[in-house]
């Protein structure tokens, strides 16, 4: 198949457009995997060159929503590496049984699958009642799609395998309802979370918090981005709070020996140590 | 000589080739090699060690945004996309699979050619679906060299008969003259 091809003098002029007019800032983005998915995005909408998905950006808010919604990417599997799963209700969750008012954090979402799966895991333990979560994204269309909770049916087969390596006598169906080609998430377990639609980087966390999950983010973003994301977070967690990653990322700002000590190295677990 | 890289994809029957690859090329080959194996998504361990027993160069899986050194060969980590950035370092992504494959060779090749252009070399092995075949054209149109296994040597010449199809391959040859090729690009 033939795709649409960007230079980089053209992605930069997208993403210094975006900038200035929407005050959303990609420049610290993983350039390679940007560059792919606005080809693509270039491509399905039948766009010839960059220009000519500027105006349209510029012109047509829903389109420009219809972008970021694309052009950020999905977690696309519920209980994604089940070993993680296992270790932070091993490690992390079970410590969550005999406390109230806990708070955890799921920023910078473009799907639910992370949220979903945390969300199941508590209702098995029956602790549904001692957390708030609250999920964050930059995409208005987004927060509206994680509200709906629908999973195409398709999609389940992976979960499905995914759920039986965390839980072997477990059944991930029956926490969803089947709809026509989707299945949905029971609302009920739904009833301690809030969405927002809100930029990590640029916009302020009133809270501080328990947990925050934050898998497979980071690797979109270039060194510096990078850095200055998990900073953020850091300034959010509470003494004694968690902070998971994705199993291949890491976090190695420095001095980051005296913010966290490793909880699991393999699943990418840190514990924050130190108070500011 | 003015290649610089190598870029590896392969699918059903490539492992074989792959070791004997890793085991003939010398400790002192000096160009990194990423290899970019279709492979179990939720098996995370084990394909790194078995790639290593003959292997005279060390191999291994990456971190995001690490940086590319010379005499390593990184295996693209599973249930990941593996990208290359203009700065000569490493991205990591979880989009959703390319012809059903996370790692996809397409996005690998395709990247590495846009990062390294004609210093680019990538070789195509046995596989089972299409994926690569996009990639290998972009390596040739980026001014790299393309090769391909002999798709009558193939153990699945799918992935191969795509490429070839697509591509003005350069070189396609058997995997005894990929490895001679490649132990004898240095001297």
């Amino acid at each position: 198949m033939d795709r649409t091809t960007v230079g980089i003098s053209e992605l930069k002029s997208l993403i210094l457009n975006i900038k200035s007019n929407k005050e959303l800032d990609f420049s610290n983005y993983a350039l390679s995997s940007f560059k792919r998915r606005v080809e693509s995005f270039m491509f399905r909408f039948h766009f010839l060159n960059i220009d000519e998905l500027i105006y349209k950006i510029n012109k047509d808010e829903y389109f420009y929503d219809l972008f970021i919604d694309d052009i950020l990417v999905d977690t696309t599997e519920l209980f994604r590496d089940p070993e993680f799963w296992k270790e932070l209700k091993i490690s992390v969750l079970n410590k969550f049984k005999f406390s109230g008012n806990l708070k955890i954090l799921i920023p910078e979402c473009n799907s639910g699958e992370e949220l979903y799966s945390l969300l199941i895991i508590l209702d098995q333990m029956g602790i549904l009642d001692n957390v708030k979560i609250c999920l964050t994204s930059l995409s208005k269309l987004n927060v509206e799609k994680i509200k709906n909770a629908a999973i195409e049916l398709k999609k389940m087969e992976v979960n499905s395998a995914n759920f039986e390596r965390f839980d072997e006598n477990g059944n991930i169906f029956d926490f969803f309802t089947k709809k026509g080609l989707v299945v949905k998430l029971n609302p009920d377990l739904f009833k301690n979370v809030e969405l927002i639609h809100h930029n990590l980087l640029k916009d302020e966390l009133d809270e501080i918090y328990n947990l925050i999950l934050y898998r497979n983010k980071i690797i979109y973003y270039n060194q510096q981005l990078k850095t200055d994301a998990l900073k953020i977070l850091s300034r959010v967690i509470k003494k004694d709070g968690f902070i998971a990653i994705g199993i291949k990322e890491t976090i190695n700002f420095p001095g980051v020996e005296k913010e966290f000590v490793v909880v699991s190295d393999s699943e990418k677990i840190y514990k924050k140590i130190v108070i500011e | 000589m003015s290649y610089k890289y190598i870029v590896i994809g392969g699918s059903a029957g490539s492992f074989q080739t792959v070791t004997s690859i890793l085991a003939a090329l010398p400790k002192t080959f000096n160009m990194p090699i990423f290899l970019c194996l279709h492979r179990l998504k939720h098996v995370r361990s084990g394909f790194v060690e078995a790639l290593s027993i003959k292997s005279n160069i060390n191999v291994v899986e990456p971190s995001d945004k690490e940086v590319v050194r010379q005499r390593n060969a990184y295996l693209a980590p599973a249930n990941y996309h593996m990208y290359f950035e203009l700065g000569n370092y490493i991205s990591l992504s979880t989009e959703p699979a390319v012809n059903h494959s996370r790692p996809s060779i397409d996005i690998s090749f395709a990247s590495a050619a846009y990062a390294y252009k004609s210093k680019l070399i990538g070789i195509l092995l046995s596989g089972a679906n299409g994926d690569g075949a996009y990639g290998m054209k972009q390596v040739k149109e980026n001014g790299g060299l393309t090769i391909v296994q002999d798709p009558e040597e193939c153990q699945v010449k799918t992935m191969t008969s795509a490429a070839i199809k697509a591509t003005q391959i350069d070189h396609i040859l058997t995997s005894d003259q990929i490895v001679d090729f490649l132990v004898n690009l240095k001297k």
